[in-house]
């Protein structure tokens, strides 16, 4: 019944794709089709460079990813392992905690203070920060129009 | 054969139902506390709106754009929406009444659940859009972390039922809801919910100011309709595992009956209230930025989601209460 | 901060301000392991907790005499 469910299901998706296709007008222009970029011509391709913290959370998910997979079948065999395999359970807790103690002090999940963005201290006097709005006004990086 | 396709659309035709309906409650619900009156024209009382909108999504143009890899672009809404959907083979509804009675029901809905991803991360990448990439990276990043804290509640919660089986978690909360112990727990498993259904106050993918719609900006007419079919299946899953988890299941309070017509009304009172949460906190909530939602999920609920799987299975052990 | 490193308490009540999430994970998560070392003595001197006897889950049983559970035969009269 599950396997039937598991494939039935797509089937059942494609289906309801097919209706559409079959149904739904389709006259598509130059315009229709270029690249969504808020009514501006599009000015490159959309696979560029982008921030490397979204790689290193990727990253560390699958560390952590597998070492919650360990724990399933600790859980369910709490009463059969006693204590002996409890205690090996909470070193290897233990250890898991000492990795994401250096992960968490490598800094690698605090966005704001990744290399590709300028280090702003925690708090600024109220001055220098507003000094800092009013050179960041005056003088924007926006790309010259020549 | 003829017995298992009736089945599986006993499933799937009222599922798409009630997402229809969801949808209406969701703005009516919204309406109502922004002091409007939300949709009202079509039907009584508005009450064919969600229909209106998909009949106009079927025979809208589905519109491919032309630096997409088409197949990719077409094949992730279809991975989202079947995926989305496959996860309620597991849930029972009342007892006995689960499509596939499975007793590692909680490890298939949470494999169905992590592929999810996939269908956002090939959405974002075939667009060819800049709005969909960032999206997509987004919504990626966001989902995955979230899964650790979600996989640490479910391993508490399955550490204390002692099974990895829907049934046998609704029947270990006859004595008491795992709400009343897990208290701070439930909080959290709150929090992840919003977040891994990219629902407000956590729906960075597609704030709207910012990045339009997020990894679907491309997508259009009925592939657009599947993302957004795709995501309500998903939080309503995640309503129905909540009551599943935290609030009985199936179970009427106080034993006070035990039909299993009973049963599947009273899941799903406790689903629509859980549901009726996920729109309050919606229209109540302003958005976070993405630094806090990361954050949050790495530094606060993971080292607590942690910290409470050793109190509690440290407990099991000392009080000799672990189950087999 | 160098200076609160004396002073353990006052630590741990900067920390709780300053880092909530990590000091209260800490905190629960020490506090399961030594529960397992304090509580089952205490359970067993002052209120009279007998842990009862493990399953056994090896092949080769046990060898003691099987004491088979008494008390729940059924009842001589079937009637009632």
């Amino acid at each position: 019944m599950l396997l039937f469910f598991i494939l039935f299901v797509p089937l059942f998706v494609l289906i309801l794709l097919g209706v559409h296709m079959l149904v739904a007008t389709s006259n598509p222009d130059a315009a229709k089709v270029s690249p969504y970029e808020c009514g501006m011509n599009s000015v490159s391709d959309a696979r560029q460079k982008f921030q490397v913290s979204f790689f290193l959370v990727a990253l560390l998910f699958i560390v952590f990813d597998l070492e919650i997979l360990f724990l399933y079948p600790l859980t369910v065999s709490l009463y059969h392992i006693s204590l002996f395999g409890f205690w090996i359970a909470m070193v290897f807790i233990l250890i898991i905690t000492v990795g994401f103690i250096y992960e968490l002090a490598s800094n690698v999940l605090d966005y704001a203070k990744t290399p590709s963005s300028k280090i702003t201290p925690p708090n600024p006097p109220r001055a220098k920060l507003l000094a800092g709005i009013r050179n960041y006004s005056t003088s924007s990086s926006l790309p010259s129009s020549t | 054969m003829l017995f298992f396709l009736l089945e599986s659309f006993i499933i799937l035709l009222p599922l798409l139902g009630s997402i229809a309906f969801m949808t209406l409650a969701e703005r009516k619900v919204m309406a109502s506390m922004q002091r409007r009156v939300g949709p009202n024209v079509v039907g009584f009382y508005g009450t064919l709106q969600p229909f209106a909108d998909g009949l106009k999504l079927l025979l809208k143009e589905a519109v491919i754009p032309s630096h997409a890899n088409k197949v990719i672009f077409l094949v992730s809404p279809f991975i989202t929406l079947s995926l989305a959907l496959m996860g309620w083979a597991a849930i029972p509804f009342a007892k006995g009444t689960a499509l596939a009675d499975l007793s590692l029901g909680v490890l298939f809905l949470m494999a169905v659940s992590s592929l999810g991803v996939y269908g956002v991360l090939l959405a974002g990448w075939s667009a060819n859009s800049k709005y969909a990439f960032l999206g997509s990276l987004r919504s990626s990043a966001q989902l995955v972390s979230y899964e650790l804290p979600l996989a640490m509640v479910i391993l508490i919660i399955v550490s204390i039922t002692g099974s990895l089986s829907f049934l046998q978690i609704v029947e270990f909360q006859q004595g008491v809801w795992l709400i009343i112990p897990l208290l701070p727990l439930s909080l959290v498993w709150f929090i992840i919910i919003l977040a891994e259904t990219n629902r407000a106050p956590f729906d960075l993918p597609e704030s709207e100011s910012e990045l339009v719609a997020g990894f679907m900006v491309e997508h259009s007419a009925f592939p657009f309709a599947f993302f957004f079919l795709g995501e309500y299946a998903s939080i309503l899953i995640m309503s129905v595992l909540t009551s599943i988890f935290f609030f009985g299941g199936y179970l009427i309070p106080f034993g006070i009956s035990s039909s299993p017509f009973l049963q599947s009304f009273v899941l799903g009172l406790k689903s629509s209230l859980v549901f009726f949460f996920f729109i309050w906190v919606r229209a109540t909530l302003p958005r976070v930025r993405f630094d806090q939602l990361m954050v949050l999920c790495w530094c606060s609920l993971l080292p607590l989601g942690f910290a409470f799987f050793v109190l509690i299975i440290c407990t099991l052990v000392a009080f000799e209460a672990t189950s087999y | 901060m160098a200076s609160y490193i004396f002073r353990p308490f006052e630590f741990v009540r900067r920390m709780a301000v300053e880092k909530p999430s990590y000091t209260w994970a800490i905190g629960i998560g020490l506090i399961g392991p030594i529960g397992v070392v304090v509580i089952p003595p205490i359970r067993r001197k002052y209120f009279g907790y007998v842990p009862p006897e493990r399953i056994p889950t090896t092949y080769p049983i046990p060898k003691r005499p099987r004491n088979s559970p008494s008390g729940f035969e059924d009842p001589d009269d079937i009637s009632s």
